[in-house]
């Protein structure tokens, strides 16, 4: 529930309602198909929560009526008093409506409303009931005279404009709201997607460096198998020389994301590049309006401040938020610092376009500890915090700008996004220590494996669709073509540093690389039966490249170009109302890293084959979930070598899982969000190496996660409502193979929040690992040399990096 | 008819019971494991004919060692074909045919690895070298070090040297008692470092415990040397110049090295 306690009530006779379905008609002639708005056909009065009052009360919410005309999310406009407020969202979900239409099939939409508590009478004699003084008088209907009982008005239809969500791909996709997202806390974005279910993040070389991402038997590493998409703009980078697909979320502060989309495996045409996995989208929103100041302060010297600002009577999707964070880190090497700046707005235009511009500048500086042998750490030679090379860290910046235009006309729906990213990244670091030398031998001395990379790039692109009507089965049946185009300029860097001053000893990368990948897709949807539908299409996507690399392959610049056609379908079955079978098919595909490409090789796409069957289902507003099984098979594979200490070429492999997640509401009192995702990834293929058959090292194969949040009126002071709550996350990796036949460490990790919020000041006090659980962050398998030894072992054995251990963080928020 | 709570039941079995299918017996690891090793050193020919034609009897032969490394690359021996081909002529005259230039050698993955610094009598039967670990796969090839400074129980008798052999040397009426001393220095490779690179491991698919030998051809280390060059009357009479650079020369050929690993 959102409490907008700056908002004063604004009309109760001349309450808009807003409707967000196009309509069709005189008064809104500019952008709408054959649409009909919700229609009441149930709306009862409200019960007052204690003594009724001798006037009406009336609380303005905003209702998502779902397709089947039952209340999906009910949102308090402007609060009236926390009890009311809980009374009317109450009310408000036992209303039934006939759903909105749009070109008769029907869409979910928002409505402006009001609940209405009616006042009663004052009777003669001591029958009477007296006005409590915790219900004080909230007479915020200024128009509507005074002690009477009007009878509803109808919905006031504004302005329309159709914002109904597509049609799900596959059993498994997910969208996470704020009430999730804002459940358990979370410090950066990529935090955020821990809530997608079979997703598991580690943080294993600073904070400013991209977490490493795990996604249904995916190690994904910093992006390569997990397309992200933030704000509508592409977060992951092509062939940057820390490795394919990386993506940095530290530009976006987590509590501006007001929504994560997943979608696991390849079913959509709209996922291109690095969607092996799946796709992940997060939209941008603030949820208050109003200037909102957070100062918090934790362990190991954290200090933030997050100013966010969001004008009233506007959308969400408006707003500008700021942050400053430092910390000292929770063991020597890793401190961290970053800034950024976001700004977006959107305007809907009197001739039916829409826009929304979106502008943000990010910068980070970090240091890292890097890896230790595990065995020194087990047996007491080393602290599991302690740092081998205090010469690690890095810096990242991120500056981008978007233009979203979109329109709805008679004919159908267009938009078009184009935008720009500056990227700028460095990172030293040395997993090896010394082993380089001491494997080339011939050295009186040996110098360390201390490398930096460096890379800055220029992005830009833009993405564009049309969409309409196109009848084949059904009036319902639609068509979308899509175009897709990226060009990326990428100058990029590796060096060898001596360990004495720093200076390059050896360059080990120094490349240009020019990639564009341009993309188009055509998505059908079908409506066999009223029953059956079908989604699907096909996505082309053209790769070029042209790398001169002046160190390992001076001499003429090289390129490549190559192309992947994909074919997606999704089968959706209505079962009964509120339960879908769906059965989907995708075909997806990896790019290779620029620098490995041959002059004119056709770009060596991995090939990836996805199917899922489950189901969807929806009680209402107490449970929602679904259950899916999935497998998805690539011709060939990336496996971290320990040998190069970097990712190569294995043989095939699929990946055989399933999960299940669920989502319950108790009112608006408790939410409970939980999911298990189990995945089996193994090879299909042999080779020196790996046998058919086998697991992929690396994968984990259980990932749980569980979010939940209390929050409840505890008291009445000043008269405001005081407002607490308490929120936990849980996380968890099971069974996670490492090569050569071991298992690395489980993690279970609790993070846990709560908090106090006196209407304009919010106390809370976060908890991360609250169970202070020792744990492994990063877990790999190579040989190295930090004892400077002639005679390291060449075995590789295990490194790892340490969690942080439990650490507080208070924080105190003004929303004027 | 079929209610939600029925639909969500079947959904939910349905589920579990595909998530419980599949091969019960196919292998839920990923590839290979690591194993352990004893690493011994096989006693070396104690009576031998040198290819110069001088009968030795080795009295003490020791040697101090650094590390081992095993490897899954071939040797160049392995690789290079070889091709004993002669004329009569040559046959006559004992010249081989010399190998066309094999390449480097190049190790590949390590797969196993004795660190432990010691030093052993060559003369004992079955000298223990020490404990080693690995992983499993093909072995095919081994790179050691000698130690230096040597360690273990023979360091002080090695006295700052690798490697020190005494004995007896007869050919004729020729008789020769010698000593031969090698310091880590004389036996380099062309990195600078007292190693020995590429020694043939009779391939082995290492896939659980065993114990890795070492045969060492102490006689080849001796094959060209010239004892009479010698001075008759030390005893013994120590090998320098000439003599100690045909020592040390056949002491650097790797195939002087075999390795071999036998399964518990």
């Amino acid at each position: 529930m959102t409490n907008r306690a700056t908002h004063p009530f604004v009309k109760l006779g001349a309450v808009a309602s807003w409707v967000l379905v196009a309509w069709l008609g005189a008064e809104s002639p500019a952008f709408a198909h054959d649409v009909t708005v919700p229609v009441a056909v149930h709306h009862p009065d409200a019960v007052w929560p204690g003594a009724a009052d001798t006037h009406d009360v009336v609380v303005p919410v905003v209702i998502v009526v779902g397709e089947d005309g039952a209340v999906a999310q009910v949102e308090v406009e402007a609060s009236v008093s926390h009890d009311l407020d809980h009374a009317a969202v109450d009310a408000a979900s036992s209303f039934r409506y006939t759903p909105a239409t749009r070109d008769g099939k029907p869409v979910s939409a928002k409505v402006r409303e009001v609940v209405r508590f009616r006042g009663v009478a004052v009777a003669a004699g001591p029958a009477a009931v007296p006005a409590t003084p915790e219900v004080a008088p909230h007479v915020h209907d200024v128009s509507a005279p005074p002690h009477t009982h009007a009878p509803p008005e109808p919905p006031k239809v504004e302005a329309v404009r159709v914002e109904g969500r597509a049609g799900a791909r596959s059993a498994s996709e997910i969208v996470r709201g704020r009430d999730v997202l804002g459940a358990a806390p979370h410090r950066t974005a990529s935090d955020l997607l821990n809530v997608v279910p079979g997703v598991f993040v580690t943080q294993h070389s600073g904070e400013g460096k991209a977490h490493q991402i795990f996604m249904r038997g995916f190690d994904a590493v910093h992006g390569q198998d997990v397309e992200l998409w933030v704000g509508g703009i592409p977060v992951n980078e092509v062939s940057n020389v820390h490795g394919q697909g990386y993506a940095d979320l530290h530009f976006a502060p987590p509590e501006v994301v007001k929504e994560v989309v997943a979608q696991g495996g390849t079913y959509d045409p709209r996922q291109g590049d690095f969607g092996v996995a799946g796709t992940i989208r997060m939209k941008l929103g603030y949820a208050e309006p109003g200037i909102h100041t957070k100062g918090t302060i934790g362990s190991f010297g954290t200090r933030r401040l997050f100013l966010a600002y969001r004008p009233k009577d506007v959308s969400d999707e408006t707003f500008a938020s700021f942050e400053e964070y430092t910390t000292d880190g929770f063991g020597p090497n890793r401190s961290a610092r970053r800034g950024s700046l976001m700004a977006q707005a959107t305007h809907d235009f009197d001739n039916g376009l829409s826009a929304r511009l979106l502008f943000s500048t990010y910068s980070g500086r970090f240091d890292t500890a890097g890896v230790v042998p595990q065995r020194d750490v087990e047996a007491g030679r080393l602290d599991r915090y302690a740092t081998l090379d205090p010469k690690q860290g890095g810096r990242s910046s991120r500056t981008q700008l978007l233009l979203e235009l979109h329109r709805d006309t008679t004919e159908g729906s267009f938009h078009v996004a184009p935008f720009v990213v500056v990227r700028g990244f460095s990172l030293r670091q040395n997993f090896t220590g010394f082993l380089g030398d001491s494997l080339r031998g011939g050295k009186d001395t040996l110098d360390s494996d201390n490398t930096e990379q460096q890379q800055s790039s220029l992005m830009f692109g833009g993405t564009a669709s049309y969409k309409r009507p196109l009848k084949i089965a059904s009036d319902r049946d639609t068509i979308e073509v899509g175009v897709y185009a990226r060009h990326d300029r990428i100058e990029q860097s590796q060096v060898r540093l001596r360990s004495v001053d720093d200076r390059i000893s050896e360059t080990l990368v120094d490349a240009d690389v020019h990639a564009t990948d341009v993309a188009a897709y055509i998505d059908d949807e079908l409506h066999l039966h009223p029953r059956l539908v079908l989604r699907g299409g096909v996505r082309v996507d053209t790769l070029a490249y042209a790398v001169n690399d002046r160190a390992t392959n001076p001499g003429p610049s090289r390129s490549s170009q190559s192309a992947n056609i994909g074919k997606k379908i999704t089968a959706d079955a209505t079962i009964m109302r509120g339960l879908h079978v769906l059965a989907s098919y995708g075909d997806g595909f990896r790019s290779p890293q620029a620098r490995s490409l041959a002059n004119g090789q056709i770009s060596p796409f991995t090939k990836v084959q996805s199917f899922e069957l489950g189901s969807r289902f929806t009680f209402g507003r107490a449970l929602a979930g679904s259950a899916a099984v999935y497998t998805t098979s690539l011709s060939d594979d990336l496996v971290f070598d320990p040998v190069t200490a970097r990712n190569e070429a294995v043989p095939g492999t699929r990946r055989v899982g399933g999960t299940l997640e669920m989502t319950a509401r108790a009112g608006e009192l408790l939410i409970l969000s939980s999911s298990v995702t189990y995945t089996r990834a193994a090879f299909t293929g042999s080779n020196a190496d790996y046998a058919e058959g086998d697991l992929l090292p690396y994968v984990p194969q259980l990932i749980v996660r569980s979010d939940a949040k209390i929050e409840h009126k505890l008291a009445r002071l000043f008269s405001r409502d005081l407002v607490g709550r308490v929120g936990v996350g849980l996380d968890g990796v099971i069974r996670r193979p490492l090569p050569y036949g071991e298992l690395g460490q489980n993690v279970v990790l609790t993070d846990a929040t709560m908090g106090i919020r006196l209407k304009e000041v919010e106390i809370s006090l976060d908890a991360t690992n609250l169970l202070d659980q020792p744990y492994y962050d990063g877990q790999f398998v190579f040989a190295s040399n930090f004892s400077r030894s002639a005679s390291p072992s060449r075995i590789p054995v295990r490194h790892v990096t340490a969690g942080p251990p439990r650490a507080f963080y208070a924080s105190l928020t003004l929303h004027l | 008819m079929l209610t939600r709570r029925t639909a969500l039941a079947l959904v939910s079995s349905l589920f579990v019971s595909l998530l419980g299918c599949g091969d019960a017996s196919t292998p839920d690891a990923t590839t290979g494991k690591r194993v352990t090793f004893t690493m011994t050193v096989a006693p070396v020919k104690k009576t031998f004919t040198t290819k110069v034609g001088w009968d030795v009897t080795l009295t003490k032969a020791m040697v101090a060692t650094g590390a081992f490394y095993f490897f899954d690359g071939d040797t160049l021996f392995a690789s290079a074909p070889w091709r004993p081909v002669l004329s009569p002529l040559q046959l006559l005259w004992r010249v081989e045919t010399a190998h066309a230039h094999p390449g480097h050698y190049v190790p590949g993955n390590a797969k196993g690895e004795m660190l432990t610094a010691t030093s052993v009598d060559l003369l004992a039967a079955d000298g223990r070298l020490g404990d080693g670990q690995g992983v499993s796969g093909p072995f095919r090839s081994a790179t050691f070090t000698f130690g230096s400074p040597a360690a273990g129980p023979l360091a002080g008798e090695l006295a700052g040297n690798v490697i020190v052999l005494e004995g007896t040397a007869k050919k004729g009426a020729e008789a020769r008692t010698f000593r031969a001393e090698v310091k880590a220095d004389e036996v380099v490779d062309a990195k600078g470092r007292p190693a020995i690179e590429g020694c043939p491991f009779t391939e082995s698919d290492v896939q659980s415990e065993g114990n890795v030998v070492v045969t060492i051809d102490a006689d080849a280390w001796l094959d060209q040397v010239e004892f009479e060059l010698l001075p008759k009357d030390a005893t013994p009479a120590k090998l320098v110049d000439v003599t100690q650079s045909q020592l040390t020369r056949s002491i650097r050929g790797g195939d002087r090295y075999r390795f071999a690993f036998t399964p518990k």
